[in-house]
């Protein structure tokens, strides 16, 4: 009912952007937090330190404030191109949004000072946030008679995600009551492999997928690889897992293998995209993105070399580079190239979508400028592999400056981002 | 009276199986005078290009739900009367590796081609976009096109202010626009 009258005082079709530009702007704060205190706390994510306080508290800040707030706001916009259908519910999905913003706000503040009644209750408003939007998107799914690798992708990634709530729940639980012993340790790199590859990569290749043809104007092209990379990733999931429980080491390099395997088959995805392209040039983030994708891939495969002729030293050395590279890397800066395209295009239908053919109405362009978009982004790339050098280095000073750098870069590019709200 | 040579793909396409192969095989064995009629849940669109240019005609007819019956006969042109123009003869064999999608029609059929009306909705982006832009490179000047998306199509519009074309939108109350665009 109040749905309705809602429906009929505003027009939907801006009406269905209220619950992304919610998340969206949210988790502009949350990064923006998230540099701040990355400054006064340089050395949070020295490999030393990471597992303490402030490295995990500005880790959850990142994961769940920034990547994670964001990506469900561009679920919640996407899911019905993709579905052809409404979401579920929306109200459901606000519903959503307060549990899960003051759940990772409370979980920022409480993981900082390792304040456990706080972690469990608030991871617990955490978890009922993402419970909500789990059921929410699952159920639009559920509904959908369309079936393609994007809704595959989206499914497997929610699935993950859901797996990553409740292992970290178990380990928040096992704080208070220390009932899993040597299984601690497993059960944190379920979490992370679940929550790190499981919903992070499958949303952003299952995502790309669709939104690369969109921004390249490509039909036609074939799809052979895509269940292939889907398939690679869930393997290389669970190989690790596997590895990791049984503590059979020669698990590991293959896992990293079929990631490997996964990003290279997306590379031979996307030339087959460009293939059949109408439009030279998809934009300059979109470009970026995909050189990421690239550059990614050739990281790993390094990785992946080297794992083959000493394994112990990847896992006891690299990896957490590895990871930070990454999440920091990879994911943090797929989406940030991926905003550059899409908040033009929402703020603009939003604001613009209703006045248009009756009002002059600016043109993407003037809302978003593509040349320093490319700069910015190469900046936020070369502080990031500085400060991840900083950590071999080790010496505070190095730190401190390039920490200093990372974060300046990236508010600097979110200043180009949220100016496109102004026109 | 030719002999007539019938297959039957509708199981295949119910349970998603990619019936390509089973058709060209069929195709490659059929001898000159032979009709090939095909059973299907789907109007094969992707084939009739395919089969054209093995110099077969096609006609299609719907005779009950998701069944459509094709029957291809030879003719004589066949493979350089389609291709002479411009495409090259090793074209061919490029387009029959592609793995077709079996619901996936061709952007445009051969009405939309000439049509100043052209229905968008209910299709996956990018392919609205790519539709108006093929129907765009045919329009002459002054003719109008109209469109019916689900949606006001923003990246569309960007990329008519680059073509030199006016367009004006109306929003409609479900939410979809129509557009219509003049070549100037």
């Amino acid at each position: 009912m109040q749905n309705n009258i809602q429906q009929s005082l505003a027009p939907k079709s801006s009406d269905q952007f209220i619950l992304p530009f919610s998340f969206i702007i949210t988790s502009f704060f949350a990064l923006v937090i998230f540099s701040v205190s990355l400054v006064i706390s340089p050395d949070a994510f020295l490999p030393a330190k990471v597992r303490q306080g402030p490295g995990l508290s500005l880790a959850h800040l990142f994961i769940l404030g920034w990547a994670s707030m964001l990506a469900m706001g561009a679920i919640y916009q996407l899911i019905a191109v993709v579905t052809q259908q409404a979401i579920y519910s929306q109200k459901l999905g606000f519903l959503h949004f307060g549990f899960y913003s003051i759940g990772v706000i409370g979980l920022y503040i409480s993981l900082g000072n390792f304040y456990l009644p706080g972690m469990i209750t608030f991871g617990l408003c955490t978890v009922i946030g993402v419970s909500l939007f789990l059921f929410n998107v699952l159920a639009t799914i559920h509904s959908c008679k369309i079936k393609n690798s994007v809704i595959s992708a989206t499914f497997s990634s929610l699935s993950y995600l859901g797996l990553t709530v409740v292992s970290g729940l178990l380990m928040v639980l096992n704080f208070r009551f220390s009932f899993m012993g040597e299984l601690h340790s497993t059960l944190l790199i379920l979490h992370l492999w679940f929550g790190l590859l499981g919903w992070f990569l499958f949303l952003i290749i299952g995502y790309s997928f669709k939104m690369l043809p969109m921004f390249y104007l490509s039909h036609g092209y074939s799809e052979k690889y895509q269940k292939w990379i889907l398939l690679f990733l869930h393997l290389a999931i669970w190989i690790s897992i596997l590895g990791f429980s049984v503590k059979y080491s020669i698990l590991f390099p293959l896992s990293i293998g079929f990631v490997c395997g996964a990003l290279w088959l997306f590379v031979l995805q996307i030339q087959e995209i460009k293939k059949k392209r109408f439009k030279k040039n998809p934009g300059k983030g979109i470009a970026f993105f995909v050189f990421l994708v690239y550059f990614t891939a050739s990281v790993c495969s390094v990785a992946f070399l080297i794992s083959l002729i000493n394994a112990p030293f990847v896992f006891s050395q690299l990896l957490s580079s590895l990871l930070f590279f990454y999440m920091f890397g990879f994911v943090s800066l797929s989406i940030l190239a991926y905003l550059s395209k899409i908040i033009p295009f929402l703020w603009w239908t939003f604001r613009y979508g209703n006045q248009v053919g009756r009002e002059e109405t600016p043109s993407l362009a003037t809302m978003i400028d593509e040349a320093v978009i490319q700069r910015k982004l190469w900046l936020i790339f070369f502080s990031l592999l500085l400060f991840i050098g900083g950590f071999f280095i080790g010496t505070p000073n190095v730190s401190f400056a390039t920490s200093i750098l990372f974060s300046f870069s990236i508010i600097f590019y979110l200043v180009s981002i949220i100016k496109a709200f102004t026109v | 009276m030719s002999n007539e040579i019938i297959l039957d793909v509708r199981n295949d396409l119910r349970e998603k199986k990619d019936p390509f192969k089973k058709i060209i095989q069929t195709v490659k064995s059929l001898k000159k005078d032979e009709v090939f009629i095909l059973h299907s849940t789907i109007k094969p669109t992707p084939l009739f290009t395919i089969m054209k240019a093995r110099g077969y005609k096609h006609h299609v007819e719907k005779i009950g739900h998701e069944h459509y019956v094709t029957r291809f006969t030879k003719t004589s042109s066949g493979f350089f009367g389609l291709f002479s123009k411009k495409e090259k003869e090793n074209k061919l064999p490029a387009t029959e590796e592609e793995p077709l999608l079996n619901e996936e029609e061709p952007l445009l059929n051969e009405e939309e081609q000439v049509a100043f009306f052209l229905d968008n909705r209910g299709l996956q982006p990018p392919q609205p976009m790519v539709r108006t832009m093929k129907r765009l490179e045919l329009l002459k000047q002054n003719e109008i096109l109209t469109i019916h998306n689900d949606r006001v199509p923003v990246f569309l519009l960007e990329e008519l202010k680059e073509q030199g074309i006016d367009y004006t939108v109306d929003n409609l109350e479900d939410g979809s626009a129509k557009v219509h665009l003049k070549k100037l």
